[in-house]
């Protein structure tokens, strides 16, 4: 439903021949890019930046507002905040980025096999992706998390078995209609194996939309990291995590509201950084 | 005496905004619609006069500027009228048949609904008054079972019936001028008669004046009185139909009506014009020239003026010449 | 449209099966002894043995499987170990706490969304455009449960305007303290709503009906409101549904922070005291109320778009 095109051919003024530079002209993509790079380079350089160990104790200081000593002061053992949230930001976007992974492979993998095949794999496929789904995405990460025992194991376990259904749906959906495209169908007639076609010249094309909703799913699956930590079923302590580091300051509220608001902040802004590349990223690619 | 203009197009000219630049779509364009007579602008898809038509109401897409002219709708500038007065224009003085009626037609509202929100804008009716003149009206256009297609959605119509309720919401505040962009194109072309027949029954009816938008030479051919042609967005010639169409003097119109299968030239097999329709207004020299038999240096060169004869006139440095043609000889 | 009812209600029972399957199994997952599992690293091999017989779990699986369904069938969703009452009877309670909740937040998120997406779309490209299109960006990076804490800090404990959580008495009192929660579940729901129906407004009103509209000479305010809107909604209710899952999901939390004896704090509470009846009939209940808010919204996009025919 958009106007009708008001001249034959909308010449746009883009450089084709140079698509970084088209990247680099998007301010979405360079801002996420640049803020990412800053957050992450802070963690990387945390023993420099901080000069606390995030599990040094000071019982002497416990819950001290925030002062020359601790920039962000320090929590009920003493421990500096500032300290704990650069080394927890270490784990929980570690943890985010690789956990994405897994489903990313499994789901991609199911959705290419769903709609290249058809049929019975299709239906069986489908079948098992409407039951995953009708859970309440935290309900039944909790809920594994809960049966196999908490930790990272099992975190990355819960979330792949949960997490795989967007990649299928979003592959199968592309392949269905890329299968209907010149060049699968001159792949076929050039006698070529099925698992050959599938992965040579279906993949690459059905895949990135995958590959952009992977961005938005890191921010994702770095929330439900937080939360499951928030709950005590993640990561489990001393190592600093945000989540957790949430709960324990929930305790102290009224006194010391920086401890459970300041990790909420790093969140939001990596969420940020890579909902603006994610943004940026699907801008670019869908200009093809 | 010169009749009476309704509308008054003077020397239009409209950009769009591409990247950093504004480049003309619309060139110098100038177009009249006396009272009661119906005007048909012609040329291909890409010349250009979508946007003229869109110019006169203000409706042009956000990227799209109208950068110098005037539009002089009763003697009024609508150019420099505020958005609520030109509100007052549209609909009740001017009204709009659009090419797509499915596209035109909101697709989450009864096709009767529709038209009586028209009435309901311009006139202090009720809801039930409005319902009454929306059904008058459909009557008006041939819908049949009335009563029915009231409640009907635009998608459960035949494109036929739609264009049929575009055109009664086009008419329903009674205006004095009608503006038809394509209003036939997306039809079949049992029904675009029909249609056409339609317009021109409302016309006498309502003493409407028409300006019809097309690229079919053969519409223009059956129900206008003027035409004008547009080529990359710049009139190249205008004047009566007959005229015109009988004896053509600039070479675009000239191989427009070779192609057109069905004009006044029986037993002629059409001939297609060599080369793609140009969509960029050429700012130097004439922008058919690459594909014109008669193209010299001048014409790549300097721009034709529209010159001629007061009702008839051709933007070409090497007018066709036909006998009794009185035009005078060369460019200006 | 009566086949089609029948026709999605035949594959609800087929997802409902097999969510009865996923959930039977959740306590099987578990390598080791389910009972074990149950009581816990500190159970006394003779506890073990005694809720082995207890809850028949020496069974074959299939046995266990046919008994747990037959179970559900007349209606009885398994004792509380740690409340000493029928689950039947907790759910009953918390469930209207937690649909109040996030009918709540959904309203909220409603009327916080519908003007800011109207103001961008209607000043695309300009500013104010871009400033609300942050709004998804910040927004969907919030964990909810980290909102419900901040707006506790200066909502209840700063300027203390609101209860600090727990559910209060009597209908205003219930009310009150849903407001801080029903705002923290906005914070989910505004900047999904706000991408959707911005995107669509702007779709809509670059559209041929709405320049049609305008040449009609409507005023703003109708073509605005009467098209370019009422032509958003459609879409606005899928994606709506689509996330009310996932919102579902996240009252566990929510529910947590502000104290609220929602059938998400019934859960939890289920997890942490291994009370495993409970944490399997509320995932199992979970399960089916998204089938069927899948199956309402399904229904009301019908209602709404003419053009839709179902069961085609």
């Amino acid at each position: 439903m958009s106007l009708p095109l008001l001249f034959a051919d909308d010449r746009v003024n883009q450089d084709t021949s140079r698509p970084l530079r088209s990247w680099l002209r998007n301010p979405a993509l360079v801002t996420g890019f640049l803020l990412l790079v800053v957050i992450v380079g802070m963690m990387v350089c945390a023993p420099l930046i901080s000069g606390y160990s995030p599990n040094q104790q000071d019982l002497y200081h416990v819950l001290s507002g925030p002062s020359s000593a601790h920039l962000l002061g320090t929590d009920e053992l003493g421990r500096d905040v500032w300290a704990r949230l650069l080394y927890a930001g270490r784990v929980d976007l570690v943890i985010g980025v690789a956990a994405v992974v897994a489903p990313f492979v499994l789901g991609s993998l199911l959705g290419l096999v769903a709609g290249y095949y058809g049929g019975v794999i299709d239906v069986i496929i489908m079948r098992l992706l409407d039951i995953v789904v009708a859970f309440p995405f935290y309900v039944l990460v909790i809920a594994i998390v809960f049966a196999l025992g908490a930790g990272i194991g099992s975190i990355f376990v819960a979330i792949t078995l949960v997490g795989w259904v967007s990649y299928t749906r979003i592959v199968r959906g592309e392949v269905l209609v890329a299968k209907r495209l010149g060049y699968v169908q001159a792949a076929k007639a050039g006698g070529l194996s099925a698992p050959r076609i599938l992965i040579r010249h279906l993949l690459p094309n059905v895949l990135t939309q995958a590959v952009i909703y992977a961005m938005s799913d890191v921010v994702l699956t770095i929330l439900a990291v937080v939360t499951l930590g928030y709950l005590g079923l993640g990561v489990q302590p001393p190592t600093p995590e945000w989540g957790s580091m949430m709960q324990e300051g929930s305790e102290f509220l009224r006194i010391h509201p920086l401890l459970a608001t300041a990790p909420g902040i790093a969140v939001v802004l990596v969420g940020l950084a890579l909902s603006l590349i994610g943004d940026g990223l699907s801008a670019e690619l869908g200009k093809s | 005496m010169k009749e009476l203009s309704l509308l008054e197009i003077r020397q239009l000219n409209v950009t769009v905004r591409r990247g950093c630049h504004y480049v003309p779509i619309v060139k110098d364009v100038d177009l009249e619609v006396p009272e009661r007579r119906s005007v048909g602008l012609v040329g291909e898809s890409g010349s250009g006069k979508t946007t003229v038509l869109r110019s006169v109401l203000g409706l042009l897409p956000p990227n799209v500027h109208l950068a110098s002219g005037t539009v002089a709708f009763e003697g009024s500038e609508l150019t420099s009228c505020s958005e609520r007065q030109l509100r007052q224009v549209r609909g009740a003085r001017i009204g709009v048949v659009w090419q797509d009626a499915l596209a035109a037609l909101d697709p989450v509202m009864r096709v009767g609904d529709q038209i009586a929100e028209v009435v309901r804008a311009h006139r202090s009716v009720d809801r039930q008054g409005a319902m009454e003149s929306a059904k008058q009206l459909m009557r008006q256009v041939d819908l049949p079972e009335v009563e029915r297609m009231y409640n009907a959605y635009p998608h459960q119509l035949s494109g036929g019936q739609r264009q049929r309720v575009v055109i009664a919401s086009a008419i329903a505040a009674k205006p004095r001028l009608l503006l038809a962009d394509e209003p036939t194109t997306a039809l079949d072309v049992t029904v675009q008669d029909q249609v056409l027949a339609l317009l021109e029954d409302l016309r006498s009816e309502l003493g409407l004046a028409l300006l019809i938008v097309t690229h079919d030479l053969a519409i223009v051919d059956q129900s206008c009185d003027i035409v004008a042609v547009m080529y990359a967005g710049r009139i190249v010639e205008d004047g009566p139909v007959r005229e015109v169409f009988s004896s053509p003097r600039h070479h675009y119109t000239a191989a427009l009506l070779r192609a057109s299968p069905s004009i006044d030239r029986p037993g002629i097999l059409p001939k297609g014009v060599p080369g793609a329709a140009a969509s960029e207004v050429a700012l130097r020299g004439c922008a058919f020239a690459p594909r014109c038999l008669k193209a010299d240096a001048i014409c790549f060169e300097t721009t034709p003026d529209l010159t001629g004869s007061t009702s008839h006139r051709a933007a070409c440095h090497h007018r066709i010449e036909t006998k009794g043609n009185n035009a005078s000889a060369g460019s200006q | 449209m009566r086949r089609y009812i029948v026709g999605r209600l035949a594959q609800l029972l087929f997802v409902v099966f097999g969510v009865t399957i996923a959930t039977f199994s959740l306590l099987h997952l578990v390598p080791g002894n389910p009972a074990r599992t149950l009581l816990g690293a500190k159970a006394t091999a003779r506890e073990v043995i005694v809720l082995t017989r207890e809850w028949g779990l020496n069974k074959p699986l299939p046995v266990q499987y046919w008994d747990y369904l037959t179970r559900l069938v007349h209606g009885n969703l398994g004792t509380s170990v740690y409340y000493q009452s029928p689950v039947n009877s907790l759910i009953a309670h918390a469930l209207p706490v937690t649909l109040a909740m996030l009918g709540i937040g959904a309203l909220f998120g409603v009327c916080f969304a519908v003007p800011l997406a109207l103001l961008a779309a209607t000043r695309e490209g300009r500013i104010t455009d871009h400033v609300i299109r942050a709004v998804p960006l910040v927004g969907l990076g919030m964990p909810p449960f980290w909102v419900g804490l901040v707006l506790l800090v200066v909502f209840a404990l700063a300027i203390r305007i609101f209860p600090a959580g727990g559910y209060g008495a009597g209908f205003g009192g219930h009310l009150d303290s849903l407001v801080l929660p029903g705002l923290t579940i906005s914070a989910v729901t505004t900047p999904i709503l706000v991408r959707s129906m911005r995107a669509s407004l702007v779709e809509a009103l670059n559209s041929e009906f709405i320049a049609a509209a305008r040449a009609k000479g409507l005023s703003a305010t109708r073509v605005l409101f009467r098209h370019a809107l009422r032509n958003t909604l459609i879409p606005t209710v899928s994606v709506l549904a689509v996330n009310l899952g996932y919102l579902l999901g996240g009252t566990v939390v929510i529910e947590n922070v502000f104290g609220l004896p929602g059938i998400g704090n019934l859960m939890l509470t289920g997890i942490l005291n291994r009370d495993f009846d409970v944490v399997q009939s509320v995932t199992l209940m979970y399960a089916v109320v998204v089938v069927f808010i899948n199956l309402a919204a399904d229904l009301a996009y019908a209602s709404l778009d003419p053009r839709v025919v179902l069961g085609r």
